[in-house]
């Protein structure tokens, strides 16, 4: 019995410490980790006062150098606080914010979608409401409309930086090489897919893939049909209803497009950054999409860069849409933790970022400004954003897109059934009877 | 010359069919091989299949510059290692207790480990994440491990049964004669003896961790605790359509996985053919 | 020694660390996500109770039901195609060919390749401009640009091929090892029998494997059924869930966009019945003929 006793006490408290160890060494991430809960404005050292920001705009986004500067340009301005930045990638940040503030370890400032993406969070009781930091002065310095987006209940929950818009991007040197003119109605758009075809010219590159962005051009359609007021009613359930024929006549004229072969063959298979080839290649007469792939189509890779016309999508005549209501809006936005510990600082940075995040992504042509008299040098920015500027000063209305106006379980349905009324599973009134579901 | 001769036509097909097959394995490997080296402009239009024409290394500096590929490779490696150790700890005590000690309701619970064969590791995707929040454990290596550790369980003790079962009692009927305890019997003669069990299940459990997709990109999405799975993810994002450095990030994960295989790959394959037939 | 065998205090001591792990992250889990699913749930807002109409809907969803078709079209593929194709190589090398090790080595390959890692690579192999339309191309096809992965018809047989592609040479290895476990004698005697190869196989070495056959079958199916990665890499479910596997549906509605834990919820449960009905029925379908072969096998291996 001594003989064995000692060696096996041994060996079972050194087995026991290294499984100890081992755990606690690869757990001891998870305990610095877990401080990026909101409820700290810890005193790093030197007793500075700390904000924790989220945000998907790390290196590698468009926008990265601009947010960058940003912030470092509030920390030189204060130099009493640190911002403590977390960069995601977008799809994986969807998933992750939502789990992050329901859980209760978010941040002190986010980036987040608005509409019914956040819509959740301001219901839980989980974001700050700003109105109370916002003095008159500040929101007379915004464009109208800017905030319509992160406005619920009557209070603001969130600031945005950026208006972009869908639309219709255009290949000048195609089309006048073929003698198309730009289309401004429905008959001239298919005149011109017809040309198009005919020469071998991809006439709109999409992908179905990615269902935004198939999703992006029926919202196109549907809202030329249905005109802004139905549809914001309609998406945000407050009076409207997908009963209404314009979006039967929407989804009909959609498929009528895919039916006369309007798209690239590949659009089912491929992603959004694939579908953008055909355009910067010069193979793809026509490219549907938000403003900020202005950077894109006049990139250096890009064969027929400076040479794109951004038009709205064309009218449809007898249909309520007007050409000055447009897709999209202020999207994106920056939001604060209602649990964190400097509400007062965190608005402060938060009203500094996107002002000035408006202008520096302005300029760099990333976004349209929602703060009034940006001043930006107006000979550096890109002709098509100039294009888009100009396209968009007279807008009367911003409807969001789908997926970001709609809740959760909605965006599926909606999403679900577009797919496949495209690769024709549903009819069109079929496609209408699935809608319905979400707003009768 | 006497093989030569040997060869009937039914060795011939054969030969055939493996070498076939060994180019199909092999071909789409080195096609990413070569797209990782090449231009857009090589990969689309010129020469889509030969051998780079120019060696583009700056695609591989690129990504590892760009993509903290290192960072997310040594997170894999952490976390595959940790769950190996715990299952492995884990699963030789209760296959101890499941087969050599005596009681009742061992038949039972025996099964009751068997369960997790069964049970796909999606369907604890949510709960598991509700607990490791609430235990604010979320984005740690310890969040992947955990999981990780108990969906291999079952394997683990698969396998320690079928090794433990060729281990002749005699030995511990002995140490109880001397006066051994049974933590001595365990410590002493069944550890030492299960060795060879162990690094079988060490691949096996590595073959579910290392691949593993939907935990890693829910549960560690800060990236400092990042896999390479969810890695390769991102930076197909990042590059979008260039698949140069795609695939230099690609091989970046790949080529240390497979030169210790290869280099391990006789021991690797007398443990797996081991623990098939214990198994 | 029994005495010392049945200490009750190290029983649970032993068996302690294992069960509160595989209790806490396997059986507690389905427990709470059995309650999930009686509710609706986004995560963030309190639940509703709901009862069991989550089911009702799950089983009258076409997307579900067509998942669960696609999961067990890639379980019969994975048994009918790569199990012989596997079981073939195997018998192939056994039989003893030069580059043993080598073909061996080389088949496992990518079996220790992670699978985002295939997926990116098949993605670009079935991309229009491709490693396979250039090979259709080369064979005479001049016009060869199929987007494989987005066709309603090719998406599924798409994906499929990698998941297999993948794993014959995991089921190889267990079937060669299988093989040589099989004493040389019986070989022998066949040998001097004038048995040809083919007939030996059949004869013999097939019959002889049941019992691996069984662990194979079980690993395809049961792997089927829990596949993510490729699919989730290659079509992501789709076009219009033409390639839908129950995970993938199950991660695009709980998570992002759908935000539905409750129903969510209650398609795990679905799965994990799903998981357990198939590996009993497996079972149940083994079981007839194992005993009267075992026999055999233990008795040629004390004469020898």
């Amino acid at each position: 019995m001594k003989r064995t006793k000692r060696p096996f006490l041994l060996k079972l408290s050194s087995l026991t410490l290294c499984a100890a160890l081992l755990l606690t060494g690869c757990g001891g991430g998870g305990a610095s980790a877990g401080s990026g809960s909101g409820n700290q404005t810890a005193s790093g050292a030197g007793g500075k006062k700390t904000l924790t920001f989220w945000h998907i705009w790390g290196s590698g986004d468009s926008n990265s150098t601009a947010v960058a500067k940003v912030i470092a340009d509030y920390e030189t301005l204060h130099p009493d606080v640190k911002i403590e930045v977390q960069t995601f990638e977008n799809d994986a940040y969807k998933t992750t914010i939502r789990t992050n503030v329901s859980g209760d370890t978010a941040p002190d400032i986010y980036s987040a979608w608005g509409g019914g993406f956040s819509k959740p969070f301001v219901d839980a009781g989980k974001v700050l409401k700003l109105d109370d930091y916002l003095t008159n002065e500040d929101r007379d310095k915004l464009v109208s409309g800017a905030l319509k987006n992160f406005t619920y209940d009557g209070g603001v929950y969130g600031l945005t930086f950026g208006m972009s818009c869908s639309g219709l991007f255009c290949n000048s040197e195609l089309f006048e090489k073929y003698g198309v003119p730009l289309p401004k109605t429905w008959e001239e758009l298919i005149s011109a897919i017809d040309t198009f075809k005919a020469s071998g010219v991809i006439p709109i590159s999409t992908s179905i893939k990615e269902r935004w962005v198939i999703g992006m051009l029926f919202e196109a359609i549907a809202l030329k049909e249905a005109g802004a007021d139905q549809m914001y009613a309609t998406l945000t359930k407050n009076g409207g209803s997908f009963s209404d024929p314009a979006y039967l006549d929407a989804a009909k004229k959609l498929m009528q497009l895919e039916e006369m072969g309007a798209f690239n063959s590949d659009a089912a298979a491929i992603s959004r950054d694939e579908a953008e080839v055909p355009v910067k290649q010069g193979q793809a007469a026509m490219y549907y999409m938000g403003s900020w792939a202005s950077g894109s189509v006049d990139a250096e890779d890009s064969v027929d860069a400076g040479k794109f016309k951004f038009i709205p999508f064309p009218t449809i005549s007898g249909a309520k849409g007007l050409p000055t209501e447009f897709n999209g809006g202020g999207a994106d936005g920056i939001l604060v933790n209602a649990a964190t510990a400097d509400p007062a600082l965190a608005a402060d940075f938060v009203k500094y970022f996107t002002e000035n995040l408006s202008r520096e992504d302005y300029q760099a042509g990333n976004y349209l400004p929602t703060y009034k008299d940006a001043q930006v040098d107006e000979s550096k920015i890109s002709p098509t954003t100039l294009d888009i500027v100009d396209a968009t000063k007279d807008a009367s209305d911003f409807v969001l897109w789908w997926d970001t106006l709609l809740e959760g379980s909605d965006v599926t349905t909606y999403q679900d059934a577009l797919d496949l009324m495209i690769q024709k599973q549903l009819t069109p009134e079929q496609f209408v009877e699935e809608l319905k579901k979400i707003q009768p | 010359m006497k093989k030569l001769s040997k060869l009937s036509p039914g060795r011939a097909v054969m030969y055939l069919l493996l070498s076939a097959w060994a180019f199909i394995q092999l071909f789409p490997l080195y096609w990413m091989f070569t797209f990782s080296l090449k231009s857009n402009q090589e990969i689309f239009g010129e020469n889509p299949v030969g051998l780079p024409k120019n060696w583009l290394w700056s695609n591989y500096t690129n990504v590892v510059e760009n993509a903290h590929m290192l960072t997310y490779f040594f997170n894999s490696v952490i976390v595959t290692v940790a769950s190996i150790a715990v299952v492995s700890v884990f699963g030789m005590m209760a296959t101890f207790a499941l087969t050599r000690m005596v009681w009742r309701g061992r038949g039972a619970m025996r099964m009751f480990y068997m369960l997790g064969l069964s049970i796909p590791i999606h369907a604890a995707l949510l709960p598991v994440f509700i607990m490791l929040r609430d235990m604010k454990l979320l984005n740690s290596h310890l969040s992947l491990v955990i999981p990780y550790s108990a969906f291999a369980l079952s394997m683990a003790i698969l396998i320690f049964i079928g090794f433990i079962s060729g281990i002749p009692t005699e030995l511990e009927e002995s140490a109880c004669l001397d006066g051994c305890s049974i933590y001595g019997i365990f410590f002493r003669i069944i550890l030492p003896l299960m060795r060879p069990a162990i690094s079988v299940v060490a691949i096996f459990t590595f073959l579910q961790c290392w691949n593993e997709l939907l935990f890693a990109s829910t549960y560690a999405t800060d990236w400092h605790y990042r896999t390479i799975t969810v890695g390769i993810m991102e930076m197909t994002g990042q590059f979008r359509t260039e698949w140069g450095p795609i695939g230099a990030g690609l091989m970046a994960a790949t080529l240390p996985t497979l030169l210790t295989y290869v280099l391990l790959s006789d021991k690797v394959r007398s443990s797996l053919v081991l623990g098939a037939v214990k198994g | 020694m029994d005495k010392v065998m049945s200490d009750k205090k190290a029983v649970v001591i032993f068996l302690l660390p294992s069960f509160i792990l595989f209790c806490a992250v396997i059986i507690i889990p389905i427990f709470m996500s059995a309650g999930y699913s009686l509710t609706e749930w986004d995560g963030t807002r309190a639940k509703v109770f709901i009862g069991l109409q989550n089911y009702k809907e799950l089983f009258s969803s076409p997307v579900f039901l067509k998942s669960m078709l696609n999961s067990l079209i890639i379980a019969v593929a994975s048994v009918l195609i790569q199990l012989p194709l596997s079981l073939l190589l195997a018998l192939c090398i056994a039989h003893g060919v030069k580059g043993e090790k080598f073909f061996i080595t080389v088949f496992f390959i990518p079996v220790i390749l992670a699978s985002v890692v295939i997926g990116q690579l098949w993605a670009r192999i079935y991309n229009q401009n491709g490693l396979l339309n250039l090979f259709l191309r080369a064979l005479g096809d001049k016009d060869a640009k199929t987007a494989w992965l987005g066709g309603m018809k090719t998406a599924l047989p798409a994906v499929i091929v990698p998941i297999l592609w993948q794993y014959v040479g995991y089921h190889m290895l267990l079937f060669y090892s299988g093989i040589r476990s099989i004493s040389q004698d019986i070989f022998e005697a066949a040998k001097i029998d004038g048995a040809s190869f083919w007939r030996t196989c059949s004869s013999i070495t097939i019959p002889l494997l049941k019992p691996i056959i069984e662990v194979s079958v079980t690993f395809a199916v049961v792997g089927s059924m829990k596949t993510y990665d490729l699919v989730k890499v290659l079509t992501n479910g789709g076009p219009a869930s033409a390639s839908e596997v129950i995970t993938t549906l199950l991660v695009r509605t709980m998570f992002y966009p759908g935000n539905r834990y409750g129903y969510g919820s209650a398609m795990a449960i679905a799965l994990i019945a799903e998981c357990f009905l198939l590996y009993l029925a497996l079972g149940r379908i083994f079981r007839e003929k194992p005993e009267k072969l075992e026999k055999p096998l233990k008795d040629e291996r004390s004469a020898a």
